[in-house]
């Protein structure tokens, strides 16, 4: 491990380190920069000032040459302006003049004293207040020279000759002061010159204070360039020139301070935003580095802050740190991932642990020798055996024993070739007692692809096996009857029919029907019906043998399985014993029941050579049987086929017409005697198939009652003849009530009457308006209910008609007790009037009959005058039949009964009026 | 210390010889050296050359030089009164009997210098123009302002006048070369000058001297303002004796003129408001033409702030 080498070492950050070497190399810098520039600054002033200096000190020997020829010129120049006035040849007399003349020279003349001296060396003459000599300060060969008067002042002394007249020549000296005045003037703007004569300062270009200040030096001073250059010949030494060249400087001191701060200033900025910013810029992305550290070292992952902490190190730049930066981005990513990784293996460890200790199912694990090394809870509810119990040891200890060896060594052949197996075993518990399991076992190997460990899973399946085995069961028995349903029917039907072919050998489908059995349900109660179906299952199955199959396929439907049958006789046989059964009376709740049954009958090969088809066909042949008038079996042959198929399109159709609008009322009217006029008329259904054409009522009304659609057509006919009628009578030319016919499916219905209530109020017909015509076998399925129907409708104000009357039992005591108005006389005894006596007879007697029960009476079928007279004269109430009218849409029976009303009624009978109709 | 003024033993800056023989200069600490000059003009020359730091002359002088570029500030007036003459050679009595007979004379005058005109010579010259003399008719020359220059012109006849000094041109007079032809101190004459009451000698110094050397020109000032009070307060015998003027006809002529003129100084040393209004007014009368002179306002050359003011 490497610790933190720095943890007792004082901190400093770097931000902080480079702003002190900032700091310290920006002073450093401006420090030897400012003393760089001062002495670059120095020297070339120095070098400036001693140029100047040079220059100065050959200018001013050059000038000093010039003015000592100068004064010299003058000297000359004077003395002979002298010698030309002649006052010194007459000097006792012309002194005063010789004074005028010399003060009107004013301040033209440039000498401060004048000495003129005879041959012999006395004064002749002087002017001047300066000096008072009496003799000429310098030798007598000499022309100039220097004096330097008590005073100190120092003077610059030409001596020229001079005419005296009778004295001869004398000499005249002019005495030229070396003053600050003089030097002032020779001085240009910033030189000082000072003149020492014997090393004394005697003049100062800047005055007297030049003076004084010339004493102390004479040399060159840091700011002053000193030269001197001897002044005059000869004695050259004693009289000097200094010359104070003062260096020169470029700048004020003011200027100078401003610079010296300036050029730092700006030096140490240019600095600063070169070096100094991008150092700082620097050391801010490293110290956000190190909180990038400081970050991922906190949470071992990419964090927000992180990332915020990376993008300022990064900086929008591409260099060192911001590979570092990156490095930490992906170190960051990969502390994540392995943390991540290392999570999700504790999780997955953690989870794994849970289920193995909450696993619902027993899980005990063994080592490569199958020794048993850790069991979960499950194992112990499930087994029994405590952890304890079972640890070190081999699983065989749960072994019921009732595996046998094969069963085992299958099992570690699959286990070693596939790595795994699966299946049922039969164990043991501690207890003794034994379960059924699901084992799964697997085997674990190591990197090497070494065992390493056995996996077993295991759950108890014996309850599930219960279930399964429940399930499969329901799966193919009808739970009413506990016969084999469809589905077992077929797989045995398919099993017979292989075992047949190949012993070739029949096999007999025996479909059955139980006639009727719908009214069971609906009159008797569902209850009841059941019953009747457990009842007729169990007498079933004690007719077959145990190698034949009784199965219920639903409702009323069984079929007969006979696996092995031996050929028709021994099918009809059969088929006829069932029957016979059948027909025996069976005991519902106490009552004797009677029920028939319908068989069809199919044979394989001959009839189908798979379960369906077979099914099928001994289905068709069931519908034949029934057709045939119930109570029978039919053999299946092709026909039937053709008519069942037929039957099953027309079904079909019939159950889209009512929806498609196909059905259509024709009504026929019905003529009263009495009146000779149409009275009444019957709603007759037609079916007009978009096919088929118009389909007669015997065609589909059968049909419509099987399958119940006869309720839904009955409510249908009913409500629209009610509000056909009642139209005609709001346009008054309305029959006085129209019949319709009713189906016994509707008069056992229990939401008939409801139906019936409805259809009035919403029509608002009048009930006076309406008949309904039933047959006596309608009643007599179910007196009892079709008489309360009946009653009820008698109530509401309805009118019955009986009709077909005589051709069933006509029971005068069913007569007495059904509440009809009228009976309606079968066209079977219509037709043979008056010609045959017997029916003659019978109509004479019907109608004398219903006339004593005060029964209105009404024959149909009416086609010839013949039957037309002597019905009237018989006493027959209405007329109905094709010499009155045949039947016909409303449309046109509104057109004959609006003819009717305007006389040109071609009725074979013509009625008064329409109004008479309804008068009766 | 060096001083530069006319003389020496002219009247009018007789307190500046003063100055050593009353030790007023060993008393402020200095040795006071005299620069004597043949005129006010060639005293500021020297002061404004270094060759002394000080000088007196004429304030109308003054301000001549300080109208062209001359770094001069007046400190302390001297006279208190202008004492010139304009003295005409006894033998031309009969010639001249005024002014206007100068014409084509030769007049001397205290010596100028090119940048400053004496005061004498704008006397004389302003004196000539109001008697309708042209000055390009008459010549005029330099004559010192010492009893040996003026004397000599006059005695020679280098001259035909000369504006002269006192007691020069009283001792002239005495000795009967020269007549007075005007006389300051004759009111017919200032009656004829504007600002004839001009501020003549007045103790002048340079102006880096003011800025540089304050001390010394205090020094300075209280030595003046001593000899002037000194005189005020002393005999003009007691002011000869310590003179030490050995010459007798000299000694006579200076008693003379001192007693004369016994308010020719200032006895306070202090710079009078009225006074300075009537030298501006004499410069500017003098200088016509000139337009820097002529705006030149005195107060802008005076600083009083070592010998006072006064009204």
């Amino acid at each position: 491990m490497v610790g933190p080498k720095t943890i007792n070492l004082p901190r400093s950050s770097i931000a902080r380190q480079a702003g002190l070497r900032l700091i310290f190399s920006l002073g450093l810098f401006v420090v030897l920069l400012g003393y760089s520039s001062y002495k670059l600054y120095s020297l070339a002033l120095q070098k400036s000032a001693l140029e100047r200096a040079e220059d100065m000190a050959a200018f001013y020997d050059t000038r000093l040459r010039q003015l000592d020829r100068d004064w010299e010129l003058q000297a000359r120049d004077f003395k002979v302006r002298l010698e030309v006035t002649r006052l010194l040849e007459q000097r006792q007399s012309s002194l005063s003049n010789l004074q005028a003349f010399m003060t009107v020279q004013g301040t033209s003349r440039r000498f401060q004293y004048m000495l003129i001296q005879s041959r012999s060396g006395k004064k002749v003459f002087d002017f001047g207040l300066a000096l008072n000599l009496e003799r000429i300060p310098i030798g007598d060969q000499l022309e100039s020279g220097w004096y330097l008067a008590g005073s100190g002042n120092l003077y610059r002394v030409f001596v020229v000759p001079i005419w005296l007249g009778e004295a001869g020549t004398g000499r005249m000296a002019m005495f030229y002061e070396i003053d600050n005045s003089l030097l002032f003037n020779l001085a240009t703007p910033g030189i000082v010159l000072t003149a020492t004569h014997d090393g004394r300062p005697v003049a100062s270009s800047v005055g007297q204070s030049g003076l004084e200040q010339a004493r102390f030096h004479s040399a060159d001073t840091v700011d002053t360039e000193v030269r001197k250059i001897p002044w005059g010949t000869g004695n050259s030494e004693k009289t000097q020139l200094f010359i104070d060249a003062p260096i020169k400087v470029l700048f004020t001191t003011t200027e100078l301070a401003l610079g010296a701060a300036l050029i730092p200033v700006v030096d140490g900025l240019i600095l600063w935003f070169t070096l100094g910013f991008w150092l700082m810029r620097n050391t801010r992305r490293i110290r956000a580095l190190g909180g990038a550290i400081d970050e991922l070292a906190a949470h071992h992952q990419s964090t927000f802050a992180l990332g915020a902490k990376l993008e300022r190190a990064r900086d929008e730049q591409s260099d060192e740190v911001s590979d570092v930066a990156d490095a930490i981005a992906e170190m960051a990513e990969l502390s994540w991932s392995r943390d991540l990784e290392r999570r999700e293996e504790e999780a997955q460890r953690r989870l794994w642990a849970m289920v193995f200790a909450s696993s619902s199912e027993a899980i005990l694990i063994c080592d490569r020798d199958n020794n048993i090394l850790t069991v979960n809870d499950a194992f112990t509810q499930l087994t029994g055996y405590a952890p304890g119990d079972v640890i070190g040891k081999n699983p065989r200890i749960l072994s019921s024993g009732r595996e046998g060896a094969e069963f085992y060594a299958a099992m570690w052949k699959q286990l070693e070739q596939q790595g795994h197996w699966s299946g049922e075993v039969q164990d043991r518990r501690k207890d003794g007692s034994l379960y059924l399991k699901w084992l799964n076992i697997s085997m674990v190997h190591d990197e090497q692809g070494g065992l390493t460990n056995f996996v077993g899973t295991f759950r108890d399946i014996t309850a599930h096996k219960q279930n399964e085995e429940r399930l499969t069961y329901l799966a193919n028995h009808d739970t009413l009857t506990g016969l084999p349903n469809r589905h077992l029917l077929l797989d045995r039907l398919e099993s017979a029919i292989g075992l047949a072919s190949r012993s070739k050998q029949a096999v007999g489908v025996l479909f059955l029907d139980l006639d009727n059995f719908k009214w069971v349900n609906d009159s008797l109660g569902h209850t009841s019906g059941d019953k009747l179906l457990v009842a007729v299952a169990q007498r079933l199955k004690d007719m077959v043998r145990t190698s034949d199959t009784v199965a219920r396929l639903g409702g009323d439907e069984f079929i007969v399985l006979l696996a092995q049958a031996g050929g028709d006789a021994d099918i009809s046989q059969v088929a006829g014993k069932i029957i016979a059964a059948l027909a025996q009376p069976l005991d519902l709740s106490g009552y004797d029941f009677h029920v028939t049954t319908s068989m069809g009958i199919s044979i394989y090969p001959g009839d189908g050579d798979d379960a369906a088809t077979l099914l099928k066909h001994a289905d068709a042949a069931m519908y034949a049987a029934k057709a045939s008038g119930k109570n029978q079996y039919r053999y299946f042959d092709a026909t039937m086929n053709r008519s069942a198929m037929e039957r099953i399109e027309l079904e079909q159709d019939l159950r889209l017409a009512l929806k498609n609008n196909e059905f259509e009322l024709h009504y026929q009217p019905q003529l009263c005697v009495a009146r000779n006029a149409i009275c009444g008329v019957e709603a007759l259904i037609r079916w007009r198939h978009p096919r088929l054409g118009m389909v007669p009522p015997d065609k589909f009304i059968p049909l419509a009652e099987e399958t119940s659609l006869i309720i839904d057509i009955g409510e249908w006919v009913i409500e629209t003849a009610c509000r056909q009628v009642l139209e005609w009578q709001k346009q008054g030319l309305g029959p006085r009530r129209v019949a319709v016919n009713l189906s016994a499916i509707q008069l056992e219905s229990e939401a008939f009457i409801g139906t019936v209530e409805r259809i009035l109020e919403e029509t608002g017909v009048p009930t006076a308006a309406v008949e309904f015509e039933l047959t006596e076998s309608m009643v007599l399925r179910n007196p009892q209910r079709s008489l309360a129907t009946l009653n009820r409708l008698r109530e509401l104000g309805i009118s019955l008609a009986l009709d077909d009357f005589g051709t069933g039992y006509s029971s005068l005591s069913y007569l007495k007790r059904l509440p009809v108005n009228t009976i309606k006389i079968d066209r079977t005894f219509v037709e043979g009037v008056p010609e045959d006596e017997d029916d003659s007879q019978i109509v004479r007697m019907i109608i004398a009959l219903a006339k004593s029960v005060r029964l209105e009476v009404v024959a149909e079928g009416i086609e010839t005058a013949e039957q037309r007279n002597f019905l009237k004269e018989l006493g027959c109430d209405f007329l109905q039949g094709y010499l009155i009218a045949r039947p016909m849409p409303a449309a046109a029976l509104q057109e004959l009964l609006a003819a009717s009303g305007k006389g040109v009624c071609n009725l074979p009978n013509r009625c008064q009026s329409p109004a008479d109709w309804c008068r009766a | 210390m060096v001083i530069s003024s006319p003389g020496p033993r002219n009247l009018s800056y007789l307190p500046v010889d003063l100055i050593p023989a009353i030790d007023a200069d060993r008393e402020e600490g200095v040795s006071l050296q005299i620069l004597h000059t043949g005129g006010g003009a060639v005293a500021l020359n020297n002061l404004v050359t270094r060759n002394a730091d000080f000088a007196v002359a004429g304030f109308p002088a003054v301000m001549s030089l300080d109208a062209n570029g001359g770094d001069v500030i007046g400190i302390a007036p001297v006279d208190d009164a202008p004492l010139f003459v304009l003295m005409v050679r006894s033998g031309l009595k009969r010639q001249v009997k005024r002014i206007a007979d100068l014409r084509g004379k030769v007049v001397g005058v205290n010596t100028s210098t090119k940048n400053s005109k004496t005061t004498s010579q704008q006397l004389a010259e302003l004196l000539l123009k109001s008697d309708g003399v042209d000055l390009e008719m008459v010549r005029i020359v330099p004559a010192g302002q010492s009893w040996v220059e003026q004397s000599s012109l006059m005695i020679s006849g280098t001259a035909d006048a000369v504006m002269g000094d006192e007691p020069f041109a009283s001792r002239l007079a005495a000795e009967g070369k020269v007549f007075f032809l005007a006389n300051l101190a004759d009111p017919a004459t200032t009656r004829k000058i504007a600002g004839a009451n001009f501020l003549h000698a007045t103790l002048t110094t340079r102006g880096d001297m003011v800025r540089n050397e304050p001390r010394k020109v205090e020094k300075m000032v209280r030595m003046m303002v001593k000899s002037l009070k000194w005189i005020a307060t002393h005999t003009p015998e007691e002011v000869v004796d310590r003179l030490k003027v050995t010459d007798s006809e000299e000694r006579a002529s200076l008693l003379l003129a001192l007693k004369k003129y016994s308010h020719a100084f200032s006895h306070d040393g202090k710079f009078s408001s009225s006074q300075l209004r009537e030298t501006e007014t004499f410069f500017h009368k003098t200088s016509e033409g000139n337009p820097k002179a002529q705006s030149l306002p005195i107060e802008s050359i005076i600083d009083a702030r070592w010998s006072g003011r006064k009204q």
